[in-house]
């Protein structure tokens, strides 16, 4: 009995996941701009970086081999862990679509976060030829020594970064429960997350004190993190302790989302419906 | 065992108060007003299995507010409700597979898809088998006559041709108790009608218990046998159609424009003013057993133009009903 019940509740989640892939099909120029925004920053990233590097062979810890593959991995690494989830469940809340969500028996942001996933899966597909093309360009200067257990290790790690990144945007679209006025946050949010969690360059080439901030915050275990583990950048004490301080965070951020969620519904008003 | 039971259910929301120019607004950024705003101040009610029970009010009234209490959209500040011997709030598995809320504000289709892609959806989400789903299909498209807009895009499909889909979203896992708010809101007389006897089939067929509100009188006289009046979030009226309208039955109701201008005292010297236009026409409750008198009377006294009597309406009496309870009846 309880098996035939686990199973239905993952078609359920399934189903839905199969729904919004129809949805984000019917939108083809949106995902032809997601592909544009994902392939021309890392493109432009090496390419300045590699006028940077010179004749020079490392900068910090960092070849150029290991630059132009951290650029390509993190690039190829959004679209599994990151997203913009943020204000499709603030818009939920404020425009009452939430209420149909919230009277259905599942998860009621499953929408959201697996429409999302579906959207991303879309513009890789797209944009996996463009990748190709940019490793057959740089392919003399990708030297990756990939063992299986690095492999596993970066794997689990980012499994456990793409869900504290959504448990991020989580938070911070319940914020919306408090404020209609969420489009300003969100706004310093992503640029926080651009400069916070890798994607605007490695961490660790920040100097002293902002490296150690860096550092401190939850955006380093969203994208850099586990492409550190997959580039080998860091001992195995420093990626057991940091798999240690993803799952720290996990459940810190966790115990806030649902603090937040919980609070957030006795206030709401479920307005717009 | 009743199927809802409310007792004093209480709902009030905490808002700030939004100050009018510049200087108020910078005042504001640091010490806020507070406002309570009470929208159900504590309402107690039950329904039985199978009944069809209408919600009037005027806008404001904590119509909707007490839909979504029961429902399980909202927290109730206080009082206690258990639905299906559930309490809404906690938003059980096991509750929200019973239910279902049809509004005419908030569609749950899928903007982009065609509605089959929604109902296939549902299935899986409340767990209908294969063959009900089919059954159910076939039944409630062909008693709300849907037809090929069941293939097109919703966003391409009209208000009353999506409203019918609606429904069908709503009541394919056969919910035993459903919500619907203003469901004919802004639909033409042919499609509201056709809604109509949809419900009123669908509920002898299947003895679900149905909860309305709608500004339609005609929904609530045709559909629901019970009626509860809520006025500024208190139940002023709760009974039998038949009864309210009795309770006015010893009244009819006098429409008379006149050709020159009557002031207001002199006309309730005849029987309650209704409405008054600029003294040129008005309506008044005039007392069954003296009202031919009294409008020969009128028909004497003053320059008439037209005289017009008649049985007062549900939309009369509730309006009534309002006035007498202080609200502003609109």
């Amino acid at each position: 009995m309880i098996q035939i019940r686990q199973g239905r509740a993952g078609g359920r989640y399934r189903a839905i996941f199969r729904t919004c892939l129809a949805e984000s099909l019917t939108y083809r120029s949106q995902n032809a701009v997601w592909v544009v925004q994902g392939v021309l920053p890392p493109l432009f990233a090496i390419i300045a970086w590699l006028a940077i590097y010179g004749g020079r062979q490392q900068v910090g810890s960092f070849t150029r081999s290991d630059m132009i593959t951290y650029y390509l991995v993190i690039s190829v690494a959004w679209y599994v862990i990151g997203g913009r989830i943020n204000n499709q469940i603030a818009r939920a809340i404020k425009d009452g679509s939430l209420a149909h969500q919230l009277l259905k028996p599942y998860a009621a942001l499953a929408p959201q976060v697996l429409g999302e996933q579906c959207w991303k899966l879309v513009s890789l597909v797209l944009a996996l030829p463009l990748y190709l093309v940019l490793v057959l360009y740089f392919h003399h200067d990708l030297h990756l020594a990939l063992s299986l257990p690095r492999l596993a290790l970066a794997l689990a790690s980012m499994v456990l970064s793409a869900t504290i990144f959504i448990i991020l945007e989580v938070i911070l679209g319940s914020l919306a429960f408090w404020t209609t006025d969420t489009r300003n946050l969100f706004e310093v949010y992503d640029l926080l997350l651009v400069l916070a969690s890798g994607e605007l360059a490695p961490i660790s080439l920040f100097p002293g004190w902002l490296g150690d901030v860096l550092n401190g915050l939850p955006f380093r275990y969203t994208f850099s993190f586990p492409v550190e583990v997959f580039l080998g950048k860091l001992g195995p004490t420093q990626t057991a302790l940091g798999l240690l301080v993803q799952l720290g965070w996990l459940a810190a951020l966790c115990g806030l989302a649902r603090l937040l969620w919980i609070r957030g519904l006795r206030r709401y008003s479920a307005a717009g419906m | 065992m009743p199927i809802i039971s409310v007792v004093d259910l209480r709902k009030s929301y905490k808002t700030y108060r939004k100050p009018e120019g510049l200087g108020a607004a910078l005042r504001a950024v640091v010490h806020r007003v507070p406002v309570e705003v009470t929208a159900v101040a504590g309402i107690s009610f039950s329904v039985e299995a199978g009944e069809m029970v209408g919600f009037l009010g005027p806008n404001g009234a904590g119509k909707t507010t007490t839909l979504k209490m029961l429902s399980g959209l909202l927290h109730p500040t206080s009082g206690v409700v258990r639905v299906l011997d559930h309490a809404p709030f906690r938003r059980d598995a096991a509750f929200q597979r019973q239910i279902a809320l049809v509004t005419g504000q908030k569609s749950q289709l899928w903007w982009d898809l065609p509605p089959m892609d929604t109902f296939v959806l549902n299935r899986e989400i409340y767990d209908v088998p294969d063959p009900q789903f089919r059954a159910t299909l076939t039944e409630l498209i062909d008693l709300l006559g849907i037809g090929e807009e069941l293939h097109r895009a919703v966003r391409q499909l009209s208000l009353g041709q999506r409203m019918r889909c609606e429904l069908v979203a709503a009541l394919l896992h056969r919910p035993r108790v459903l919500f619907l708010d203003e469901p004919t809101i802004g639909l033409d007389i042919v499609v509201q009608k056709r809604i109509r006897e949809f419900f009123q089939l669908y509920n002898r067929r299947y003895e679900t218990t149905v909860l309305l509100t709608s500004h339609y009188m005609d929904d609530v006289e045709m559909l629901c046998p019970r009626v509860m009046v809520i006025n500024q979030g208190r139940l002023i009226f709760d009974g039998a159609i038949s009864q309210l309208i009795e309770r006015h039955a010893a009244t009819k109701y006098v429409t008379i424009v006149f050709s020159s201008p009557v002031a207001r005292p002199e006309l309730e010297a005849f029987g309650a003013v209704i409405s008054y236009e600029d003294g040129l026409s008005a309506t008044l409750a005039i007392p069954r057993a003296t009202h031919s008198l009294q409008a020969a009377a009128l028909l004497n006294r003053y320059q008439i133009d037209d005289l017009d009597v008649r049985d007062p309406g549900l939309e009369d009496i509730i309006g009534d009903l309002f006035q007498s309870a202080g609200g502003d009846g609109s």
